[in-house]
């Protein structure tokens, strides 16, 4: 018997991703796309094109930014890619193409900012080759009414180490659609953490391939969502014939600090393999009365308290991050729970 | 090293015994508004039932074939006799069941357990329930406990008011099929205060080849009273397929308690396409047990609709899917009211090459404050052929909840195999021992009698054939 | 002829890492013999690896239970012929009880029917003497027990399935002394001339509750020197280091 497209129909029969996006708000670019910094590439070569066609729908047609990156040497420094939006560069629409060669160890953070409204829409490919270990972070703070489009396609080839990293400030739209293939003995690690309020609707759909034999992969998704916002999420785990001796894990933590927050949830363990180990959990939740009590017993008022419990739950993105990166994180989440007061 | 646990099926079990295929009457094959009219007037039922007959008919022709879960392109409705009488009326002394029939059920010991255990009996044998029987005092308290031809014409405003409420006719394309062509099953009603000690069974027996069943069970636990109602089933083997769509409607009021039991045991040509629901009032219960073994595939997902404040749920599942099996089955649950609980438990085994997918809906609804939520699922595989799939959908729509999920899937631990071989069991008893444990949360909600008979079943699947 | 076992030359490995090298030791009738050693050096692996945990490889030398060679049998084939392993960290199986654990491990090992009533009296007694809590033999096998719990649970079954040998890996590990005084009851309770204990521990505290014949040292997978209990003594005054010099 085969198997039929059960899980992505399930989820559109109760419309969690693969959403429509509207056709009307779909925008496209007009000339390319200049404010673009990098630092810390000495040991890559870098290619960059503006008007090249890039394989994929929307980006394919449309990028006025493409640029592909082969990290050639181990280094300690990160590789820092900027892209800086505002109202006179307000469409990004960027295809990245990230390639570590072998035995290579290397770390690439992308910042996607914006003080204006804006629409980005980007496909990024990353390649970790055999042997290599690259740690990628990628910071999306485009503003409330922005519209944030992300396609993360990853190809973790054997005895590889690909550790994801997604901070999201969440705009209007935040969509997010993560693809990874994992080979033998390989290993891939997300962890998402978004904070979003409004009317946010954030559409995330993180989807871990485990291919081949003693291959790892994880999910790690938290985040909290206030006003109006409305968070789906699904993640998949597909442990696929073959995988032995493989293990995912995949665990999903929402929590809602308004009354009319939604939050919708799909977290699948598909397994076709015997011989693995797959758990995942999912959990929603506001703070508890109790605990913010304790809390505000000690004198830290409420506000406070609850700063201190959303942080506390993001730590397992922040607890890595270099120290200047996770001053400026904190203070961003920090403004964001005050606004939405 | 220790070998790959392969298990082959049985190829023949107890419940494979085919009687001849000797009926009364057997509707032509197919579904169309003539057969539909010929089995209403088969049933000289009233014209308000042909009502939503036909309009169900109308329902079925519109709607589509879900375009999730198994493929179903197996089924060919012009094939399948959805009527078939068999040559019995209904009787409440089994000595008047016809000796063939009666044997049918003397062999699956429902007679036995009748004596032993059991309130009340109804049999139902393809298409009309042969036998029912009660207690007589529970008739006293006013229990009634009937088939559902005799219901329609016995207690019409009491059907009428409850019929397809609880289950809409237009919920999907099987749901309407069964409304068209539905026949047999059973009707409960349990007056206020009334607290039944001991369980009613509903048995159903498929024995004729290309037909379908499509009983109507509905039970009505009114204020303040208490069921243990079971229901089992099962069919011998036919190279063609079989179909099975039947429908439950649970009304569970104000501090009334139901448990509802399954062990199904359909033979592996038979499409299991069950709708089951409850509807569950303040303070209210409905506990769900499903043991589901047969079929060669499955979509059936029992639901609660937690209407009332303060109403629980409690869903404990095992399925076991063999070769050429596919068991799509989950739970699914509304919380409606305040201070609701679900609690949730699915296990599911896998081996040689069965699918076994847990599908599940949890929604919590923006008034239902407080209320309370917690899952877990755990798959099984015994081998390398097959699959385990757990897709839960969780929807979420206030802040004031506690929810938790949580899901497993692996093979049988090694080192608990070494643990148990290091006290003197083979191999083989080691991994049947734990399949047994595994399957334990299930066994110990039902009955003594029934967790041997579920117990004897997994042994029927692990029989022999590990190693 | 009162040995009851005999290991010739064992070597071993887990995975591609070798742990026991030429490893020879005999044990006979009555006896109580004690193996201790540094944390690593194969302690642990020797119990394994006699019950032919699949996870270890033997890949030289014999063991010889009661006369029989055992080298290459199946775990329940030595279990039946009377060998016991305490493990160190039993494992936790769900849904199937300790009575009737229990109960279907001592069919298998008698080959004879055990008696529901009978046996409930003699676990129940048994459970009295180790201070276990009464009812714990209807909870799942050892899920949810602590750690001393989980160490009585294999005492328990041990003094029920009567072996002629056993094998106790760690079982005094991790506990307190009250607990330590228990377990070792539970050890001299089932003592006698015919059988006899093989006792792998890196502390000596459980030692001076019992009566013990040999104590022998395991460093890097060989048994480097035998001695009397006068031996665990010492170990604890001055460590493995004076042995490792020696080698």
């Amino acid at each position: 018997m085969e198997i039929n497209k059960s899980p992505i129909l399930t989820s559109v029969n109760y419309g969690i991703n693969n959403i429509d996006f509207p056709q009307s708000e779909i925008k496209y670019s007009h000339g390319k796309f200049n404010s673009f910094t990098t630092c810390g590439t000495e040991n890559c070569s870098i290619k960059t094109n503006y008007g090249i066609l890039a394989p994929e729908f929307l980006v394919k047609q449309n990028q006025n930014f493409c640029t592909s990156i082969v990290i050639k040497k181990t280094q300690d420094e990160p590789i820092i890619l900027n892209f800086d939006l505002d109202k006179n560069n307000s469409v990004l629409i960027d295809y990245l193409s990230i390639k570590v060669e072998n035995f290579v160890n290397a770390k690439v953070i992308i910042k996607y900012k914006s003080n204006a409204d804006v629409y980005h829409n980007s496909l990024i490919n990353i390649n970790a080759t055999e042997n290599s270990n690259l740690d990628v972070l990628v910071i999306n703070d485009l503003g409330k009414n922005s519209t944030n489009l992300i396609k993360f396609n990853n190809l973790v080839q054997e005895n590889g180490k690909l550790y994801y990293k997604i901070i999201d400030f969440c705009s209007n739209y935040t969509i997010h659609n993560f693809n990874s293939k994992i080979e033998e003995n390989s290993l891939c690690e997300l962890k998402s953490i978004y904070i979003g309020g409004e009317n946010c609707l954030i559409d995330l759909n993180y989807t871990q391939n485990l291919l081949e034999q003693n291959s790892c992969c994880s999910i790690d998704c938290v985040g909290a969502i206030s006003g109006n916002a409305t968070k789906n999420f699904k993640g998949t785990i597909d442990f696929k014939k073959g995988a032995t001796k493989s293990k995912g894990y995949e665990n999903e933590m929402c929590l809602l600090l308004s009354n009319t927050a939604k939050s919708k949830a799909l977290p699948m363990l598909l397994c076709g393999e015997e011989d693995v180990d797959g758990t995942h959990s999912s959990s929603v939740g506001k703070i508890g009365d109790k605990e913010l009590f304790y809390l505000m017993s000690r004198g830290i008022d409420r506000n406070e308290a609850i700063r201190i419990f959303v942080k506390a739950k993001f730590n397992i993105v922040l607890k890595d991050l270099d120290e200047q990166t996770m001053k400026e994180i904190l203070d961003r989440i920090d403004k964001e729970l005050d606004n939405e007061r | 090293m220790m070998s790959k646990t392969r298990l082959d099926e049985l190829n023949t079990n107890i419940y494979d015994f085919k009687n001849k295929d000797d009926y009364a009457y057997k509707i032509d094959k197919g579904l169309s508004k003539e057969i539909v009219e010929e089995i209403s007037r088969q049933k000289n039922e009233p014209s308000w039932v042909l009502d939503i007959r036909l309009k169900a008919l109308e329902t079925y022709n519109k709607l589509n074939l879900p375009t999730w879960g198994p493929n179903l392109d197996e089924l060919k409705m012009e094939e399948i006799a959805t009527y078939v009488r068999p040559k019995a009326d209904i009787k409440d002394k089994w000595e008047d069941v016809p000796t063939e029939i009666k044997d049918t059920f003397e062999k699956l010991g429902i007679p036995k357990a009748e004596r032993e255990y059991l309130a009340g009996v109804g049999a139902q044998y393809d298409s009309e329930v042969v036998y029912h029987s009660i207690k007589d005092e529970l008739l006293s308290q006013g229990v009634i406990y009937t088939d559902f031809d005799s219901a329609i014409r016995e207690y019409p405003d009491l059907v009428k008011e409850y019929f397809s409420k609880c289950v809409p006719i237009f919920d999907h394309k099987f749901i309407a099929l069964h409304y068209a062509v539905f026949s047999g099953g059973s009707f409960v009603y349990v007056p206020k205060g009334v607290k039944l000690e001991m369980p009613l069974q509903s048995y159903f027996r498929l024995n004729s080849p290309e037909s379908g069943q499509f009983e109507h069970t509905l039970i009505i636990v009114d204020e303040g009273a208490s069921l243990h109602f079971i229901e089992g089933c099962s069919a011998p083997k036919y190279n063609k397929v079989n179909l099975h769509a039947g429908c439950v409607e649970l009304f569970v009021k104000e501090n009334a308690y139901l448990r509802y039991s399954t062990i199904e045991n359909w033979s592996k040509n038979m499409l299991n396409l069950n709708t089951k629901k409850a509807i569950v009032e303040q303070n209210g219960q409905v506990d769900w047990i499903s043991g589901s073994f047969g079929s060669h595939i499955s979509m059936l997902y029992p639901m609660s609709i937690l209407k009332g404040d303060n109403s629980k749920t409690e869903y404990t599942g095992i399925s076991f899917a063999g070769k050429n099996q596919n068991l799509d089955t989950g739970f699914k649950v509304v919380h409606v009211g305040k201070n609701t609980s679900s609690v949730v438990s699915s296990k599911s085994i896998s081996k040689n090459g069965g699918i076994a997918t847990y599908r599940s809906l949890v929604r919590i609804l923006p008034n239902a404050t407080n209320s309370k939520c917690s899952v877990t699922c755990d798959g099984l595989m015994l081998d390398d052929l097959s699959r385990s799939d757990t897709i839960p959908v969780n929807d979420v729509q206030n802040s004031d909840v506690e929810f938790s999920h949580e899901a497993k899937v692996g093979k049988i631990s090694e080192k608990a195999i070494f643990y148990l071989m290091s006290r003197g069991l083979s191999e083989e008893d080691a991994k049947a021992m734990i399949v047994r444990g595994f399957a334990n949360p299930v066994s110990k909600e039902l009955p003594m009698e029934y967790a041997v008979e579920m117990n004897r079943l997994i042994n029927l699947e692990l029989e022999g054939a590990i190693g | 002829m009162s040995s009851l076992l005999e290991i010739k030359n064992l070597s071993a490995k887990v995975k591609d890492k070798q742990i026991l090298d030429n490893l020879n030791l005999n044990i006979g009738k009555g006896e109580v013999h004690v193996i201790m050693g540094p944390n690593g050096a194969g302690k642990s692996t020797l119990a394994n690896v006699i019950f032919n945990n699949p996870q270890y490889t033997k890949t030289s030398g014999k063991v010889i239970f009661n006369g029989k060679d055992i080298t290459n049998a199946k775990t329940d084939e030595i279990a039946r012929d009377g060998v016991f392993m305490s493990f160190q960290t039993p494992e936790e199986v769900e849904g199937i009880s300790v009575f009737n654990f229990i109960k279907t491990a001592k069919q298998k090992i008698t080959g004879q029917n055990v008696y529901f009533a009978d046996l409930r009296k003699e676990i129940a007694k048994n459970m009295e003497e180790l201070e276990m809590k009464p009812g714990m033999d209807n909870r799942d096998l050892n899920v949810g027990f602590s750690g001393g719990e989980k160490k009585k649970n294999e005492i328990l079954q041990m003094l029920e399935l009567n072996p002629r040998l056993a094998i106790l890996d760690e079982t005094d590990s991790g506990l307190d002394v009250d607990a330590i005084k228990l377990v070792s009851k539970g050890i001299n309770l089932f003592k006698n001339d015919e059988n006899a204990i093989l006792i792998i521990t890196h502390s000596t505290k459980i030692l001076e509750m019992l009566k013990v014949d040999f104590v022998h040292i395991l460093i890097d997978g060989k048994i480097v020197y035998t001695g009397n209990s006068e031996l665990a003594k010492e170990i604890e005054e001055n460590g493995y280091n004076s042995f490792k010099v020696g080698e």
